[in-house]
């Protein structure tokens, strides 16, 4: 009889979680990099803040956001957390809580910012 | 008479040693260039929701000399996260589906073709300057 699945750590979810927010850095974050960072300032595309705030304000921008940015900040906090062991600095309980915590209430406060923005 | 404690001894700089240990610290500090444009992002957002002059100036600070550098800096570090991760997506996907093996190229070319549509589709979204 094989023996039940239990829940004993925690990882296999903060894993996924930062699986996650890998693919969302790579498909929506980095196409903004290079429109907003780049071909914005090249003169490609058009730097009237009507256009960005149009699309920002839509639904679909906001929507888009409001995944993909905590789950950005989540992978980003994981790599930092796993690279704390990596420069030898220490990292406790304490330390694990600080790191994903700040992940947590940057996309809270985020998920505030981007809720008002519908009114 | 106590033993001494066997203390691991290691650089703190081992990563420096080998090309591919320097590759692999600039990979993790890619997502360091992920946090900081996530919350430049969640910024710009709080600024678009205080009002037009706001979010003005948090768009004309990308054409700012730091903005563009620092834009530069954070697209270099993306590119390799990208071209890291879409590497290692094919390796953590079940491998063989229905009894048959599932080819990694068209998963790692897929994966590029996403980003450059959406890297597209976000451009005519904004469109073109006004001449």
């Amino acid at each position: 009889m094989p023996e039940p699945v239990r829940w004993t750590h925690h990882e296999p979810l903060r894993w996924a979680l930062f699986g996650a927010g890998g693919v969302m850095a790579a498909w929506v974050l980095m196409p903004l990099v290079v429109v907003l960072g780049v071909l914005m300032p090249l003169g490609v595309v058009s730097a009237e803040p009507e256009a960005w705030a149009a699309a920002i304000g839509s639904p679909t921008g906001r929507a888009v956001l409001a995944v993909a940015l905590p789950l950005c900040l989540w992978h980003a906090a994981h790599r930092v957390y796993h690279g704390l062991h990596d420069l030898q600095l220490p990292r406790g309980r304490w330390v694990r809580a600080a790191v994903y915590g700040a992940a947590v209430v940057a996309s809270v406060v985020g998920w505030g910012w981007i809720g008002s923005l519908g009114g | 008479m106590s033993r001494e404690p066997y203390a691991p001894s290691m650089p703190r700089a081992w990563f420096l040693r080998r090309a591919s240990e320097r590759r692999y610290m600039l990979r993790e500090a890619s997502s360091l260039a992920v946090a900081g444009w996530s919350l430049h992002l969640l910024w710009g957002v709080r600024c678009l929701g205080a009002g037009p002059e706001p979010f003005a100036a948090w768009l004309a600070g990308h054409t700012h000399p730091v903005g563009v550098a620092l834009s530069s800096l954070s697209l270099g570090l993306l590119l390799l996260h990208a071209a890291t991760w879409f590497v290692i997506t094919p390796k953590v996907l079940p491998q063989v589906v229905a009894g048959r093996r599932v080819p990694a190229l068209p998963m790692v070319v897929g994966a590029w073709a996403v980003t450059v549509a959406v890297t597209v589709a976000l451009a005519w979204w904004i469109g073109a300057p006004d001449a």
